[in-house]
């Protein structure tokens, strides 16, 4: 909620200081003063106090007149004086009794970014306690976000949590507050000409009207919207966390380990139940890592189970095996050439693959928009169709025309063509990803082979060469290599269970988010928001009835339920259609829907969980010349039902008739003779 | 029609011709020859069907063209003139004739796994 208390304007020469004090109430107030005396000025000051003078319009000029900002004078026929210094001081409330008091410059002080305030109620309550100051600043870029800007804070003061939206190129922003002030604050100039806002539009944001009013009404289908827009964020962020996952795990496994039925993005399947196989390559063939685990374990058992024999006792099986590895030396390392060029092979067909993909998908564009073109084309060039020679304009008789009974498919049969090229390239690709990858853990598992065999070979050399007695130096490096095997083995598994583990909990948040957002309905408005927009329609039905509507009858007065809309239903020619009825009213019936409009919105949230504020400004409602009566029964109407909430009018209608039309409401009528601005 | 685009594509450039031949040959790898669908060449193709030179055939769910009487009089008409599309008909008449059906879906197809 947002309560105006008191609004001091000042204006200081060398010879006088000028101002204002007003002080506002819950409930109607109404602001008299002849014309051109400075009403528009003092409720502009309430826009400029709030940093929102963007909502008026894009330019960052001071949105008051010169009164404030260069000259001023007591009396229509005195001299001017000039204005040296002046600032407007603005007291605000919140739902929850906090008093805020803001300061902003005009002239001759701080800069007119610069937002002060303080907690205390400064204005109406003449005390010493100044209460804690904060300054802020407006109209810079994060203004709205930033805990150092103004907005940021003003709407956290009112107790709003502004919602992202969409911008026209692409991105998100919270629901600027420039945005949603055009809905409480009806300005003199350009505010009666739309019934909605006008809206700014320099913000850049899509379907403003809808996106304020959706915010305000406190729509399910805005908070719909914004839900899924978020569960949508979580699940790209969670997506591109399982990525990465799945890029560390088969960093982690390795080019020796690898693991098949890890799916390229997280399923509800994985989360329950995954079937990850994890594979060890082990000559030449994958097999599961735990049987090699289990193979690996044994061979350890079992040679740690015989007595180690001496170097004399083993020296003819050491010879033997000497033999053996030398021979498996050569043929690996005749693999290892092998695989090299097979790899490369493997690469320049990979990369055949990714060029004819390439001019495949350029392929596709151009033929798609030469489609469109002979489309175009179809449609542009219907000259002949209707029987007009396209050179010489006379009329041609039909028989003269070629009839082309052949429909023209070409274009169609490329793009099929390629599309159906696209994809079994696309499938190309991925297997030949797939089989580089093979083909270099084959290679790294060779390498590793040679580099044992070669260890191996060295140490059963040495062996040969121990005294005779020792025990063989052969099994215990034998045992040793296998130890150290099995524990890098055992540890990667380990880290492979670990990352699993970690994906599977992701494969949940995933599964739960895809779940919330399927529950999540439609853009459509729910039941409940349909039955609070049919509550608007019919406040602003009655509305209408009040201030003597006339165009149409009240109730043949609908709002869209695509924008809110105020609009006219009608049959023509037997069909249904929707009429904007800014277009088919008079312009003081305009003004009276405008009235009722704001007024039904700021009624709504008596009865429904809103998010209006409870402040609404009308800069002089009398326009149009609009008669006396309509006038006052809107004056009386908010004087009556408007009390917890606020509404401050500003108007140099005939005094006696606002004095009759707030007669016994306790209304705040401030009245002034000549100028406001006087003089202190 | 997948012909008729590598037909198109080869009569275009000597280059393009020398490579189709070594993949004929086996001399080259069939992965590496790049075979651009020419929108225009499409165009031509319906303004083929337009001008009632040929009709739509489907078989076995490719399509393709067929000549019709007067497409075939037209062809005639311009394989009787000396001074018209001379390397074009050089390589229809000579090389182009190894080009088959099944040829061309090797071309397009994805080579086995080595």
């Amino acid at each position: 909620m947002l309560r105006l208390r008191h609004l001091r304007l000042r204006a200081i020469t060398s010879l006088n200081r000028f101002g204002v004090e007003l002080p506002f109430l819950p409930g109607l107030n109404v602001v008299h003063a002849g014309n051109t005396s400075g009403k528009s000025t003092c409720l502009q000051a309430i826009v400029y106090a709030l940093g929102l003078e963007r909502s008026l319009g894009p330019q960052l000029q001071v949105p008051l007149p010169y009164a404030m900002r260069e000259r001023i004078h007591r009396r229509r026929d005195d001299p001017y004086e000039p204005v040296l210094e002046s600032y407007i001081e603005l007291e605000i409330e919140n739902l929850s009794g906090d008093v805020l008091t803001i300061r902003r410059d005009i002239t001759g002080g701080k800069d007119t970014k610069l937002i002060q305030t303080w907690n205390s109620a400064r204005l109406s309550r003449a005390s010493s306690d100044m209460g804690r100051q904060r300054d802020f600043f407006v109209h810079d870029p994060g203004a709205a976000q930033r805990e150092e800007g103004f907005h940021h804070y003003l709407a956290k003061f009112i107790g709003w949590d502004l919602p992202l939206v969409p911008r026209f190129d692409g991105g998100e922003v919270p629901l600027y507050l420039e945005a949603i002030f055009p809905m409480l604050f009806v300005e003199q100039k350009r505010g009666w000409a739309t019934i909605q806002g006008p809206f700014p539009s320099f913000l850049r944001i899509q379907d403003v009207a809808r996106r304020v009013l959706e915010f305000l009404l406190n729509l399910e289908a805005g908070r719909n919207r914004r839900e899924r827009a978020e569960i949508r964020r979580l699940l790209t962020a969670n997506q591109q966390k399982w990525s990465e996952l799945r890029a560390t795990l088969a960093d982690q496994a390795g080019p020796l380990v690898r693991l098949r039925g890890l799916p390229a993005s997280p399923t509800a399947e994985f989360a329950h139940a995954p079937d990850v196989e994890i594979e060890l390559l082990e000559d030449d063939e994958w097999r599961p890592l735990e049987a090699g685990l289990h193979d690996l374990a044994m061979r350890l058992k079992d040679l740690e189970a015989r007595e180690v024999p001496t170097a004399e006792e083993a020296a003819p099986e050491i010879e033997k095996r000497l033999e053996d590895a030398q021979e498996h030396l050569g043929a690996q390392t005749a693999n290892l050439e092998t695989l090299r060029t097979e790899y490369n092979a493997e690469l320049q067909d990979h990369r055949a693959i990714e060029s004819r993909l390439l001019g495949l998908e350029a392929d596709l564009k151009r033929n798609q928009d030469a489609l469109k073109l002979k489309e175009l084309g179809s449609e542009l060039g219907q000259i002949a169709g209707d029987g007009i020679c396209p050179t010489c304009h006379q009329s041609v008789t039909s028989e003269l025309l070629p009839v082309i009974a052949q429909k023209s498919m070409a274009l169609d049969e490329n793009i099929t063509f390629i599309r159906s090229q696209i994809e079994l390239y696309r499938l190309a690709l991925h297997t030949s990803d797939e089989r580089s990858k093979d083909i270099y853990s084959r290679y790294y598992a060779t390498q590793q082979a040679v580099r044992e065999l070669n260890l191996e070979i060295r140490g059963l050399r040495q062996s040969l060469v121990q005294p005779s007695l020792s025990s063989s130096r052969a099994t215990v490096e034998a045992m040793v290599r296998l130890q150290a095997q099995l524990d890098h083995l055992q540890a990667t598994q380990e880290k492979v269970d670990t990352l699993i583990d970690q994906m599977r909990a992701f494969a949940q948040e995933w599964a739960d988010l895809r779940d919330r957002l399927r529950r999540l309905s439609t853009d459509d408005l729910t039941s409940a928001d349909l039955s609070k927009i049919s509550g608007f329609e019919t406040s602003v039905q009655e509305h209408l009835g009040r201030y003597g509507f006339r165009s149409f009858r009240p109730d043949e007065i609908e709002l869209s339920r695509d924008n809110f809309r105020p609009l006219r239903r009608t049959t023509e020619d037997g069909e249904m259609v929707e009429k904007e009825i800014i277009f088919e009213v008079s312009a003081s019936d305009a003004i009276r829907l405008k009235w009722a409009y704001y007024l039904a919105l700021i009624e709504l949230s008596r009865r429904w969980d809103t998010n209006h504020c409870g402040l609404v400004v009308f800069d002089e409602p009398g326009q149009q010349e609009i008669e006396a009566p309509s006038l006052q029964a809107f004056i009386e109407w908010a004087a009556r039902n408007i009390s917890s909430r606020q509404v401050v009018l500003a108007s140099s209608e005939e005094l006696s008739n606002i004095k009759d039309a707030i007669a016994g409401t306790g209304a705040n009528l401030i009245t002034f003779e000549g100028f406001i601005l006087q003089p202190l | 029609m997948a012909k008729l685009h590598v037909l198109n594509y080869a009569s275009r450039s000597v280059k393009a011709r020398q490579r189709l031949l070594g993949i004929l040959e086996g001399s080259v790898p069939t992965l590496f020859w790049q075979m651009p669908v020419e929108p225009a060449f499409g165009r031509a193709l319906d303004f083929t069907v337009g001008e009632g030179f040929a009709i739509w055939q489907r078989v076995s769910s490719r399509s393709g063209l067929e000549l019709t009487v007067s497409g075939s009089k037209a062809a005639e008409a311009i394989a009787s003139r000396d001074d018209l599309l001379i390397e074009e008909k050089a390589f229809l008449e000579g090389d182009a004739k190894k080009i088959s059906e099944a040829f061309v879906s090797r071309l397009l197809s994805v080579p086995r796994a080595r």
